[in-house]
C-alpha cells in the first residue's frame, strides 16, 4: 500500500499554511542585541555623530586634500594604537610605547643624517630597536612575571631618559643636516595611487593583525591569554613566550611607526611622543568600549582611534584653545565611556527580557481516539523489559544494525553500543562531545548522528567520527546570523544518500528548548545535506519545533514531526518547493520522532500529552508572557511530560493502535523507538534506561537497516 | 630775497594743497589688497603673553583693513602643528605666519606653501627654510651680548668659579641653535667659563625648576643659568631662589618682557633680561602682512626682515615703563 501507488492521496491531504519569517519588534530588539558587533555600536555611533556634525558645521573637512593630510598625520599614531591593542589583548598594558615612539624615531634620524645609512638599514634597524623594547617589556612581564603597569612605566622612564640624553647629544645636528634621499621623502611625504605612504604601512598593519586574530594560531593563543590565563595555561598555551611575542611584535610595530614619523617630521623634539601612550589607551578604551583583555577587535580600535583623532583635530583647526580643547576632550571621553558602560551593564538585562516572545498559536482539537484514548487505561508500555538500565543516560534515540546490536546517545556526549541478543553487554561506540540525539544508518552502515550544538556528524566506526556539516545557508530577512546549525534534533536518509535532517530551534538550546513551547513561533527548519557535492541547504525554514523525521516505505515522501503544533507533515521529495502538507493533525500528544514499521506504516513517539489548559495558553501570548515573567520556571504551565507513549499510524496517516505508558514509570516521556525483528525498542530522552517489547502480528523478519538498504541492491 | 623765497615756499603749499584736493588720499588705494585676504597664524601654543600680544597686534590690523585672521593653536604639540600646517596649506590663505618649535620641523612645508603660492611670515623664530618674510629677534646678538655680560660677571677677575648652565627651551628651535652657537663661540675664547648643563626645559617652568635645582645640587658654587625664554626661567631662577643662592646666582633671560617678567625682576626671580619686546613685534608683524599682502617681496633668496630692537632689563636699573601690558580680553 505504498504512497504512490495512491496518487490522489497526497493531493488530497490540507497543506500547511506557508509559515511568514516572523518579525516583531521584541524580536529586532532581542536579535539585535544578540549580535556580536552590537558591542561596537556605541563607538560607532559616536563616529558616526562626530562625523555628522562636522559636516554640518565645518566645510570641505572631508575633502580629498584634507582627508589626505588627516591619513598621512594619523598613521602612525594609529599604527601605535594597534601595537597597544595586541599588548592589551594579552591581558597586559604597554606605557612605554610613547617613550619607545620618540627613541625610534631618533634611531631613525640618527641613522639617517649623522650615520648615514642606506634608508633600508636604517628602517631595518629602526625596527629592531623597537622590537628590542618590546623584548624588554615582554621578558619583564612575561618571563619574570612583573606587573604590566609598573614593568613598563619602568620602561616607559628608562627610555625616555635615554631618548633625552640621546638628543641633548644630537638632534642640532641632526636638524643641520642637510642630507635629502628620495626614498626618505617619498616614505614621509609623497602619494602612493593618491594616498599617503605612511597610510598603507596602517593599511597592511592593520590587514596583517586582523588576519592574525582571525586566522592564526598566536593571534588565538594571544586572545585566549588575554581572555582567561589559568584557562589558557590548562590548554596548554606556552604562556610566557605568547606574552614575550606579543610584547615583541608590539615594539616592532611601534618601530615603525617611530621610522614613519622621522621620515615625515625630518625632526624629533623634546615632546616626541610624550603622552602618546594615554593618547592611543583612550582611542582603544572608546573604541573596546572599556579596557577588555581577550578582544582583538581592530577595526572597532581604530574607529575609537580615529573618532578622537578627529575630535582633537576639528577642534584645533576650529580656533580652540589647546588647553580647552583637552578638557573638552577628557569630557566627551568620560561621557561617552559613562553611556558605554551603562549600556553594557542593561544590554543583558533588556536581552533577557525582550528574548522571550510568544506568538499566538492555534492547535488543531485532538482527534477521537476511541478505545485507544489514554483514559482507557490500556498501559501497554507496562511490562516493557529494560535493557541497560543506569548504563545509558538520555538515549533521545535509539537504532539497531542489522546484526541486532543497539546504539542510542546520551546526555554527556557518548554513542553507546548495547551488544545482542541480551544486551547485558554496554560499551562507549563514540565520544562525541556535544548532545547525540537522531541516529540513522546509511547505505555504507555508518552512523550518522544529529548532535544538538554542534550538527551532523558521521561515525564510521569505534571512535572514528568526522562532521559532515554544522552550517546550512543564511536566511536573509533574519537579523540574527542563523547560518549555524543549533539543535540539530533528527535525521533520516533518501534512498539518493541525501541527509534530511531537523534544526528545531534557532533560538533555543538543549537546555531551554522548553522556551520554545511558551514561545510557540516557527523557529524551526528542515535542512538537507548532500554529500556528493558536501553542501548543506534549508530545504524549509519557519517550520514549529520540526522534530523527527522519516522517509516513507517508498522511499519518495519524507515525514517530518511538528512537535508544537501535534502533527505531521508530509513532503514529496521531488517536489520539495511546494512545502508541506498535513499526514496526520490532532495528536493527542506532542509527536517526536518517526520510525517505519514493519507493516507500512510508521510508529510516532508521543514526548508528551497535550492539555485543553495549555492549548488555550497557547492561544493567548500575553498570559504565556506575563506567566513567564512573573512565576518561577518550576511552575509555570506547561505541557504533561510525565506521561506519554508510542502511536502506530497506518500508511496514510490514521491512528490504529497506542501504546501508552504508565505514569509512574518504568518508562516515561519516549521520544523514539524502533522496530527490530518483532520486538520494538524505546528510548526516551530523559530516560535512563531502554524498553524493550515484543509485538504481536508483527514481521519477524523485518528490520530497518534491510528496508531502507536491502540487501543485493 | 628772502621775500621771494618765502613767497614761493606760500605757492609751493598751496600747490600741494591743491594737489591733495585733486589727487585721493594714498592709503586709499591699498584697501582693496586687503578685501577678502586670509592670514592663518599658527603659534607653538597660545594662552602665552608672547604669542597673545603677536595675535592682538595682527588681528588689530587684520580688523582695521578688513582682511581675515585665523589663530590655529598648536598647544605645546609638534606633531599636532605640524598637520596644523598642512591643513593650513589646504585651506589655501594667502599668508601663513608660522612660529617654528624647531628649525627643521616646518622647512618642508613652508618650501610647498611657498611653492603653492601661500606666502610665509615666519615669526620670531625662524626655519632652515627661507620664506618671504621674518620679524623676529636677532638670536645670534643676544646669544653674544648675553655671554659677554656672563664673561664679565663670571669670567676672569669676577672671583667666580665661572660655571654657567644653560637651559634652552627646545633644543632644535632657532632661538637656542643661534644662541648657543654665539654663546659658546665667546665663551670659547674665555676657558674659565665652563657650561656645566645644557638641557631642554621643553618650554616648561617646573622642568626648568628641576633641571636647575639639579644642576645647583651638583655646582654648588654655580655662577649664572642663561634661560633661552623668560617664561620656563622663571622656574629656574625660582629654583635658584628655593636653593638660597639668590644673591651668588646670576639669572639671566630673554623674551617678549611682558608685564611677568618686570614682576620676577622685582622678586629678584631673574636679574638680567633681554626683551624683544613681543608687542612691538606684534606691530611689526602686522605691518609686515599688509605689506605682503600689498604684493612686497624680497629680493631672489632673501628674505624681507624686520629685526627687533632689544630693551636690556638689568636688576640694577629696572624700570616698571620696560615691560608692556596685554590688556585683559
Amino acid at each position: 500500500m505504498s504512497l504512490v501507488e495512491d496518487s490522489n492521496f497526497l493531493s488530497g491531504q490540507p497543506k500547511v499554511q506557508k509559515q511568514r519569517a516572523v518579525l516583531s519588534f521584541r524580536r529586532i530588539v532581542s536579535d539585535l542585541l544578540n549580535r556580536n558587533w552590537i558591542e561596537g555600536a556605541i563607538p560607532f555611533i559616536t563616529f558616526f555623530v562626530l562625523v555628522t556634525v562636522i559636516l554640518i558645521t565645518t566645510d570641505g573637512y572631508f575633502a580629498p586634500t584634507n582627508l589626505k593630510t588627516l591619513a598621512q598625520y594619523s598613521s602612525d599614531a594609529a599604527i601605535v594604537t594597534i601595537a597597544m591593542l595586541l599588548v592589551v589583548a594579552i591581558g597586559g598594558i604597554d606605557l612605554s610605547v610613547g617613550s619607545t615612539f620618540a627613541l625610534c624615531a631618533f634611531v631613525a634620524l640618527y641613522l639617517f643624517h649623522i650615520a648615514e645609512l642606506s634608508i633600508y638599514l636604517a628602517f631595518l634597524l629602526t625596527i629592531l630597536c623597537g622590537t628590542l623594547i618590546g623584548f624588554v617589556n615582554g621578558f619583564l612581564t612575561g618571563i619574570l612575571g612583573c606587573g604590566a603597569l609598573l614593568a613598563t612605566l619602568g620602561t616607559m622612564i628608562t627610555v625616555r631618559g635615554i631618548f633625552v640624553i640621546a638628543s641633548q647629544a644630537y638632534l642640532v645636528e641632526i636638524s643641520s643636516s642637510a642630507r635629502f634621499d628620495e626614498a626618505w621623502e617619498y616614505i614621509g611625504y609623497e602619494n602612493f595611487m593618491g594616498v599617503p605612504v605612511s597610510f598603507w604601512a596602517l593599511v597592511v598593519v592593520t590587514i596583517a593583525i586582523y588576519l592574525m586574530f582571525k586566522y592564526t594560531r598566536f593571534g588565538w593563543h594571544i586572545l585566549a591569554v588575554g581572555g582567561n590565563r589559568k584557562a589558557a595555561r590548562h590548554a596548554g598555551i606556552d604562556l610566557k613566550r605568547v606574552i614575550l611575542l606579543s610584547y615583541m611584535l608590539g615594539g616592532t610595530l611601534v618601530g615603525l611607526a617611530g621610522f614613519l614619523f622621522a621620515a615625515r617630521q625630518n625632526s624629533a623634539g623634546s615632546d616626541t611622543g610624550v603622552g602618546l601612550e594615554f593618547f592611543v589607551l583612550t582611542g582603544l578604551v572608546l573604541g573596546l568600549g572599556g579596557f577588555t583583555p581577550g578582544r582583538g577587535s581592530v577595526f572597532s580600535t581604530l574607529l575609537g582611534f580615529a573618532t578622537i583623532y578627529i575630535l582633537g583635530n576639528v577642534l584645533i583647526n576650529a580656533g580652540f584653545r589647546g588647553d580647552f580643547i583637552n578638557g573638552a576632550m577628557g569630557l566627551i571621553l568620560i561621557t561617552v565611556l559613562a553611556i558605554d558602560m551603562k549600556y553594557r551593564k542593561e544590554r543583558h538585562r533588556i536581552l533577557a527580557r525582550a528574548y522571550l516572545d510568544p506568538a499566538t498559536m492555534k492547535v488543531d482539537p485532538v482527534q477521537d481516539m476511541g478505545k485507544m484514548a489514554l483514559e482507557s487505561g490500556k498501559t501497554k508500555l507496562d511490562g516493557a523489559t529494560l535493557l541497560g538500565v543506569g548504563e545509558v543516560d538520555g538515549p533521545e534515540d535509539v537504532i539497531l544494525d542489522r546484526e541486532g546490536n543497539l546504539y542510542c546517545g546520551t546526555r554527556d556526549g557518548r554513542i553507546m553500543r548495547l551488544f545482542a541478543p541480551d544486551y547485558k553487554r554496554v560499551e562507549t561506540f563514540a565520544k562525541t562531545g556535544g548532545r547525540p540525539l537522531g541516529l540513522a544508518f546509511d547505505q555504507d552502515e555508518n552512523l550518522i548522528v544529529c548532535i544538538a550544538g554542534m550538527g551532523l556528524y558521521k561515525i564510521s566506526g569505534p571512535d572514528q567520527i568526522e562532521r559532515l556539516t554544522s552550517q546550512t545557508s543564511r536566511s536573509w530577512t533574519s537579523i540574527e546570523d542563523d547560518r549555524q546549525i543549533r539543535m540539530a534534533d533528527d535525521l533520516d536518509i533518501a534512498p539518493d544518500g541525501r541527509i534530511y535532517f531537523t534544526d528545531a530551534t534557532k533560538r533555543y538550546e538543549m537546555e531551554t528548548w522548553g522556551l520554545d513551547l511558551l514561545e510557540g513561533r516557527p523557529n524551526g527548519r528542515l535542512l538537507c545535506y548532500d554529500p556528493v557535492r558536501d553542501t548543506t541547504k534549508t530545504v524549509c525554514d519557519n517550520m514549529v519545533f520540526p522534530n523527527g523525521v522519516c522517509v516513507t516505505h517508498d522511499g519518495r515522501h519524507l515525514l517530518v514531526a511538528s512537535t508544537w503544533t501535534c502533527s505531521i507533515l508530509i513532503f514529496n521529495l521531488e517536489r520539495m518547493q511546494d512545502g508541506p502538507r498535513y499526514f496526520a493533525r490532532g495528536l493527542p500528544g506532542y509527536p517526536d520522532n518517526i520510525n517505519r514499521a514493519s507493516d507500512g506504516g510508521y510508529w510516532i513517539a508521543l514526548a508528551g500529552m497535550r492539555s485543553p489548559v495549555i492549548d488555550l495558553a497557547m492561544e493567548d501570548p500575553g498570559f504565556r508572557l506575563r506567566m513567564a515573567k512573573t512565576v518561577p520556571p518550576t511552575n509555570w504551565l506547561f505541557g504533561n511530560l510525565n506521561i506519554g507513549g508510542v502511536l502506530k499510524s497506518d500508511a496514510k496517516g490514521k491512528v490504529i493502535d497506542a501504546y501508552w505508558d504508565k505514569s509512574d514509570g518504568p518508562l516515561y516521556m519516549i521520544t523514539s523507538m524502533r522496530e527490530h525483528h518483532g520486538s520494538l525498542f524505546l528510548g526516551g530522552v530523559t530516560n535512563n534506561k531502554i524498553g524493550r517489547i515484543d509485538l504481536e502480528n508483527a514481521d519477524k523478519d523485518w528490520n530497518g537497516p534491510d528496508s531502507y538498504w536491502p540487501k543485493g541492491n | 630775497m628772502i621775500k621771494s623765497l618765502k613767497r614761493m615756499a606760500g605757492l609751493g603749499i598751496a600747490a600741494m594743497m591743491m594737489a591733495g584736493v585733486i589727487a585721493a588720499p594714498q592709503t586709499a588705494t591699498a584697501a582693496s589688497a586687503y578685501e577678502g585676504k586670509k592670514v592663518i597664524f599658527i603659534p607653538i601654543a597660545m594662552g602665552i603673553t608672547l604669542t597673545e600680544g603677536w595675535a592682538r597686534r595682527m588681528e588689530e590690523q587684520a580688523k582695521l583693513h578688513g582682511f581675515d585672521f585665523e589663530v590655529r593653536d598648536a598647544a605645546f604639540n609638534m606633531k599636532a602643528m605640524s598637520e596644523i600646517f598642512a591643513k593650513a596649506i589646504n585651506d589655501k590663505p594667502d599668508i601663513i605666519v608660522a612660529h617654528n618649535p624647531t628649525v627643521q620641523l616646518l622647512a618642508r612645508q613652508i618650501r610647498q606653501a611657498e611653492s603653492k603660492g601661500i606666502k610665509v611670515l615666519q615669526i620670531n623664530l625662524q626655519s632652515n627654510q627661507k620664506s618671504t618674510a621674518f620679524v623676529g629677534a636677532n638670536w645670534s646678538r643676544i646669544g653674544n651680548d648675553v655671554a659677554e655680560d656672563i664673561v664679565a660677571a663670571c669670567g676672569k677677575g669676577s672671583g667666580k668659579s665661572g660655571k654657567v648652565a644653560i637651559v634652552p627651551g627646545q633644543l632644535t628651535a632657532a632661538d637656542s641653535v643661534l644662541m648657543n652657537k654665539a654663546t659658546m663661540a665667546v665663551f670659547d675664547k674665555h676657558p674659565e667659563i665652563t657650561v656645566v648643563s645644557n638641557q631642554a626645559s621643553n618650554w616648561e617652568p617646573e622642568k626648568a625648576r628641576q633641571i636647575t635645582a639639579t644642576v645647583l645640587q651638583q655646582n654648588p658654587d654655580l655662577c649664572a643659568v642663561f634661560g633661552h625664554w623668560g617664561i620656563h626661567t622663571i622656574g629656574a631662577g625660582n629654583a635658584v631662589k628655593d636653593a638660597g643662592k639668590a644673591d651668588s646666582v646670576l639669572v639671566y633671560a630673554t623674551g617678549g618682557g611682558n608685564r611677568l617678567i618686570c614682576k620676577n625682576i622685582e622678586d629678584g626671580v631673574i636679574d638680567r633680561y633681554w626683551s624683544y619686546n613681543a608687542d612691538g613685534q606684534g606691530r611689526d608683524a602686522g605691518a609686515m602682512l599688509r605689506l605682503m599682502l600689498q604684493g612686497a617681496t624680497p629680493a631672489e633668496g632673501e628674505m624681507l626682515e624686520v629685526e627687533s630692537p632689544l630693551i636690556v632689563i638689568k636688576k640694577e636699573s629696572y624700570s616698571p615703563q620696560q615691560c608692556w601690558d596685554l590688556p585683559a580680553k
